[in-house]
């Protein structure tokens, strides 16, 4: 196990520069430039100055290369549109975007599980039906409609809850303050991922309760809790483990949408400024960070796949 | 009191990335010589007067002498010096707005508090330039710093200010909160608190101020106006503002060099039409650069050209020498009168653009439209001026100097977006920039603005207002648009 | 062991009423927006802005937009964007996450290794990726399919990958091996059509998933551009106007959700229709 750990921590590294290399090509293809210098009122003078400051005029492969060696020491550059570290600015932003993913993540698990088990249980009865109408319909609502409605509904209407941002000004050591944020964002952001929980949960609970060795227990007297529990769900579990290790990707996806919608401060808002801006060392620097929170999610997911289910061998 | 802002602001008026949301904090924190005056002329700020020199070519300003940064330090000719000397007029630095000092040689301390700006031509506009965004910086704070864009300890954390609030603190991706300074040497603010609170998606901005969790925001989107203005909480105010709308024909083509071809343009588009669908009736349609809000030179006796008249644009077109062809659209020797308008992704832009197509095919006109993410069409229009038409805007300071966006040696890189050339307009502008005498210099305005409107070098398209939502409870906030408004943030209150 | 199924699968189908509630209504949505315009003979792209945000009236049927347009053929002319651009992105994202996941878990060692990492790595940067073709393409109909199949094929591979993997390691597979079969054709005879459940839910999320794909990089301002309408533009161009006419944005939102319910439903069904093991 250790050592296939070993290995793949190498791979991820790998991974890391490969991705980092592609994205920082890729992103220096698209027409324009960083903000400061496409604006209306920017003069030919400052362009210049701007982009002989920016490094800009030297060859992509060149500004890589450097990018690369400071990556190396830890230094993921400067970013173009706030001149200060990128490595801050991840810092500042990362633990925000963990946060309402961790809370979306957990809230669709404890959701969705149980949802998926009462589905495959009454499988085609109405709790069967209502279980699939109601996760559903959360994957089949664009986020940011949801995400308008739900201010509209709560913050203006009822005034019951924040429409924007990770706590209010001055408030910002207040738990419950923080929790009122958290709530709307989380739910729009959970929806977005509670009906793959659900669905596999079910089928994978289906599938192992039509298999020879459950009817066997229940044959052998068994009771039906015991088995359901004790030893379906067990198996069940893992394909859902595999489901969990894909929803980080969503998530990551989910949020550009959510924390634009709800003011956010996390990594996707982060994400959308740095495109729009085209802040190449920060668009890298979160690439890369992004790319190393799903690749060791990944590892941590295949290696409880493989405890989960012993005949499973990870090569 | 609550203002929202789209994203994080930098604190420093000139860095290169202190533009849309930076504004409205530096205009806060940082006193500039002069102020735009609630009449738009300048008014004194830390300058409390001026004059220019006969021959024009310097100004001199005399400061306040009970000037303090907020750290106790006295606001002297050197910070001037400084802020001129060794950032704006350093063209290697590449400081925002730069370009509107370009007739400034250098600044000279005259005495501590009197300081000359020498410059290379004739410069009336100067004291308005000097209102814009022109902050002053303290000499002392930026001592020892090499490079002072990376000085992110002030530009984004903490700066040494001179306005009625100072920063208290600084929260990324969230709001930059300013305290009261007790010792502003111009009056005590009423207010304790102002908080700049990133908000960054408009319909949440709008919920915000229903809400009450903004005080005051410009509604950038006119659609919900009738809803809001229902609301008993807070009121809607409009505003004017010197800026203008309009369409660029690029005068390469050969096609747009035809002053008729122009001038059907503008009686084929419906552009009050566009005002009152896509700026709820904000906004009134424009015929020059110069805007109503500039009550001294505002000509009205434009008003009325080139009302919505397709069969007079037709008419313009045909005596140009274009004919009906068998498509419904018009050709000149076998060409068809089709062209790309390339669209930037940005505010009313896009359905501005849709509504004028159909306007355009109405007379014949095929103009396809090309949307582009707002920084690609930087690139592509205002860069390397590839594009054949385009819709977009100016907003410039508070004076009618408006020669960098007209004149013949501004075309091709600079502000001359068409590249329109003209002897007369050129020497008009020149009037314009340099006349010291108030009489004259209206005159010269007046007969710009006659240009303009019967030459087009722009399609005019119309002048907006803008769309101010305050809360009930604020109050003493002058009528003047928001940006201006930072200045004057000392005389604001709540009620309780 | 697996028991003889009774009927074909498309009459275990019919047999559900949900999936055949979804069914006809997406024959049903599916019929009026490509054979509609037909019908309804209105330009969705003339504007007339003296009658803007009209309500349901005569001559406009669900009203007009911001700009005088009619909603109903521009809700038609978007569908056949929408509906076009995410069937293709689901069977691009299909067919390259079944050939990556399948040869991944199937092909022990290298490849293995590298197509699973390869899946790793273009998750992260799949949102600056998105924005940079786009940027970089241009926002035609076809780089939007490229791009959101391009972008969502991981989640099915992974799922192929981890379903290959558990199929592998079962007894008929190795029974198979022992008498001598290929490898290829174990996988393609014995394994895959094991997954097409999976193949089959992954494939109706999909085409769900790829119009709300759609809208999501519409509101970013990067989907399919005006004046070509499509569901994901309307439903953003609606955002403003939710305060004032609302309506402009229900139309849009409701055949999204509608649309894309009825996918997932669909996909229910057939995976019910299609499990040999149903019934016991």
């Amino acid at each position: 196990m250790l050592r296939i750990a070993a290995q793949r921590v190498v791979q991820g590294v790998i991974v890391l520069v490969l991705v980092s290399a592609i994205t920082f090509l890729l992103v220096n293809l698209a027409p324009g430039g960083p903000s400061s210098l496409m604006r209306m009122d920017a003069t030919p003078e400052q362009r210049e100055a701007l982009t002989r400051r920016l490094g800009l005029d030297q060859p992509v492969p060149v500004r890589y290369l450097q990018w690369f060696s400071g990556a190396l020491r830890g230094d993921l550059g400067i970013s173009l549109s706030s001149n200060e570290p990128v490595a801050f600015r991840i810092a500042q932003r990362l633990p925000n975007t963990l946060l309402l993913a961790g809370t979306a993540l957990v809230v669709s698990i404890l959701v969705g599980i149980p949802l998926g088990v009462v589905a495959a249980l009454r499988r085609n009865s109405l709790p069967d039906f209502v279980v699939a109408i109601v996760s559903v319909m959360g994957v089949s609502v664009p986020a940011f409609w949801l995400g308008i409605i739900l201010i509209l509904a709560f913050s203006v209407s009822l005034r019951l809850l924040p429409s924007s941002g990770i706590a209010g000004t001055g408030n910002e050591g207040d738990l419950v303050d923080r929790l009122q944020h958290l709530v709307l964002p989380a739910l729009v952001l959970s929806t977005t991922v509670l009906p793959y929980v659900v669905r596999f949960t079910r089928s994978a609970l289906l599938d192992v309760l039509h298999q020879d060795y459950v009817r066997t227990a229940t044959a052998k007297g068994l009771s039906h809790v015991r088995v359901v529990y004790g030893h379906a769900l067990r198996n069940a579990l893992v394909p859902v483990v595999s489901i969990v290790g894909t929803l980080v990707p969503r998530l990551v996806g989910g949020s550009v949408v959510t924390e634009a919608v709800f003011g956010w401060p996390g990594m996707g808002r982060l994400a959308v400024e740095a495109a729009n801006g085209r802040d190449y060392p920060l668009i890298v620097g979160i690439t890369v960070i992004v790319a190393a929170v799903v690749v060791s999610s990944s590892l941590v997911v295949d290696l409880a796949y493989s405890w989960l289910d012993p005949r499973i061998r990870l090569t | 009191m609550t203002i929202p802002i789209a994203a994080d602001p930098t604190m420093n008026p000139w860095h290169p990335n202190a533009f849309l949301e930076s504004i409205f904090v530096n205009r806060v924190l940082f006193d500039s010589l002069t102020r735009p005056g609630k009449d738009l002329t300048p008014a004194p700020d830390l300058a409390v007067s001026w004059e220019s020199a006969s021959d024009g070519l310097s100004w001199t300003f005399k400061l306040k002498d009970n000037a303090k940064w907020s750290d106790g330090q006295a606001i002297t000719a050197d910070d001037v010096l400084f802020t001129f000397n060794d950032i704006v007029l350093k063209k290697e630095l590449g400081a925002t707005g730069a370009g509107n000092f370009a007739a400034v040689k250098s600044v000279e301390a005259i005495s501590p508090t009197s300081v000359k700006f020498n410059l290379v031509r004739p410069f009336s506009a100067l004291p308005s330039y000097l209102a814009y965004n022109a902050g002053i910086l303290p000499k002392h704070a930026f001592q020892g710093q090499a490079d002072p864009w990376a000085f992110t300890a002030f530009n984004k954390g903490m700066p040494i200010s001179s306005g009625p609030f100072k920063v208290e603190s600084y929260t990324s991706g969230q709001s930059v909160v300013l305290a009261r300074n007790d010792a502003y040497f111009g009056g005590k603010p009423y207010l304790d608190k102002v908080v700049f609170k990133v908000v960054p998606d408009s319909n949440t901005q709008i919920a915000q101020a229903l809400s009450g969790e903004l005080s005051i925001m410009i509604m950038d989107n006119k659609a919900a106006v009738d809803r809001v203005k229902s609301a008993a909480q807070v009121r809607v105010e409009p505003r004017e503002l010197v800026q203008y709308y309009w369409l660029s024909l690029n005068q390469t083509d050969p096609r747009f060099q035809d002053v008729r071809v122009r001038q059907a343009f503008d009686y084929a588009i419906d552009r009050q039409a566009i005002v009152t669908t896509i700026e709820k009736g904000y906004g009134k349609p424009a015929n020059s650069a110069i805007v109503p809000a500039f009550k001294a030179y505002f000509d009205p006796s434009h008003d009325s050209q080139y009302a919505f008249n397709a069969d007079k644009a037709k008419q313009l077109l045909s005596d140009a020498g274009w004919q009906a062809g068998p498509d419904g659209v018009l050709q000149k020797a076998g060409q068809p009168f089709q062209f790309t308008m390339d669209v930037g992704q940005r505010g009313v832009l896009q359905p501005t653009n849709e509504l004028i197509q159909q306007n355009l095919k109405a007379v014949g006109i095929q103009a396809d439209l090309n949307s582009m993410e707002w920084n690609a069409y930087i690139q592509k229009v205002v860069v390397s001026r590839d594009y054949t038409a385009t819709v977009n805007w100016w907003v410039y300071p508070n004076d009618p100097d408006v020669f960098p966006y007209f004149h013949s040696s501004t075309a091709g890189k600079g502000f001359n977006i068409p590249g329109f050339k003209d002897p007369q307009l050129d020497d008009l502008l020149t009037r314009v920039q340099t006349e010291t005498d108030l009489t004259k210099r209206k005159q010269a305005v007046t007969e710009l603005q006659t240009f303009m409107a019967d030459n087009l070098p722009y399609i005019f398209l119309w002048y907006p207002q803008e769309i101010d939502v305050i809360n009930a409870n604020l109050q003493g906030v002058p009528d003047i648009n928001l940006r201006d408004n930072m200045h004057y943030v000392v005389e604001w209150w709540l009620k309780k | 062991m697996s028991y003889p199924r009774a009927d074909p699968f498309w009459a275990r189908l019919l047999r559900n009423p949900v999936s055949v509630g979804s069914l006809s209504v997406l024959v049903l949505v599916h019929v009026l927006v490509f054979v509609g315009p037909l019908g309804w003979r209105v330009s969705p792209q003339q504007t007339s802005p003296l009658q803007a945000l009209l309500p349901p009236g005569s001559g406009h049927p669900l009203g007009t937009d911001d700009l005088g347009r009619d909603e109903l053929s521009r809700l038609l002319y978007g569908g056949q964007v929408t509906l076009l651009v995410g069937f293709a992105a689901m069977l691009t994202a299909i067919v390259l996450g079944l050939l990556v996941g399948a040869t991944a878990g199937f092909y022990s060692g290298w490849p293995d290794t590298l197509l699973m990492r390869l899946t790793d790595t273009m998750t992260a940067p799949a949102f600056f990726l998105i924005v940079t073709a786009i940027l970089v393409l241009g926002s035609s109909p076809l780089t939007l399919i490229a791009v959101i199949g391009g972008t969502s094929w991981m989640q099915v591979a992974r799922v192929i990958y981890g379903e290959t993997l558990r199929f592998k390691a079962q007894d008929f597979v190795l029974a198979a091996e022992a008498l001598g079969a290929r490898r290829a054709a174990i996988l393609a005879r014995h394994v895959l059509p094991q997954t097409i459940p999976s193949v089959v839910v992954s494939a109706t999320l999909g085409v769900g998933f790829a119009v709300l794909a759609e809208s999501a990089v519409s509101y970013l301002g990067l989907g399919i551009q005006a004046p070509t309408p499509s569901w994901g533009n309307m439903l953003q161009n609606a955002q403003q106007y939710v305060w004032t006419s609302p309506a402009l944005a229900i139309f849009p939102g409701v055949v999204i959700t509608l649309v894309v319910l009825a996918y997932n439903f669909l996909g229910d069904g057939l995976r019910d229709a299609l499990d040999p093991r149903v019934g016991a």
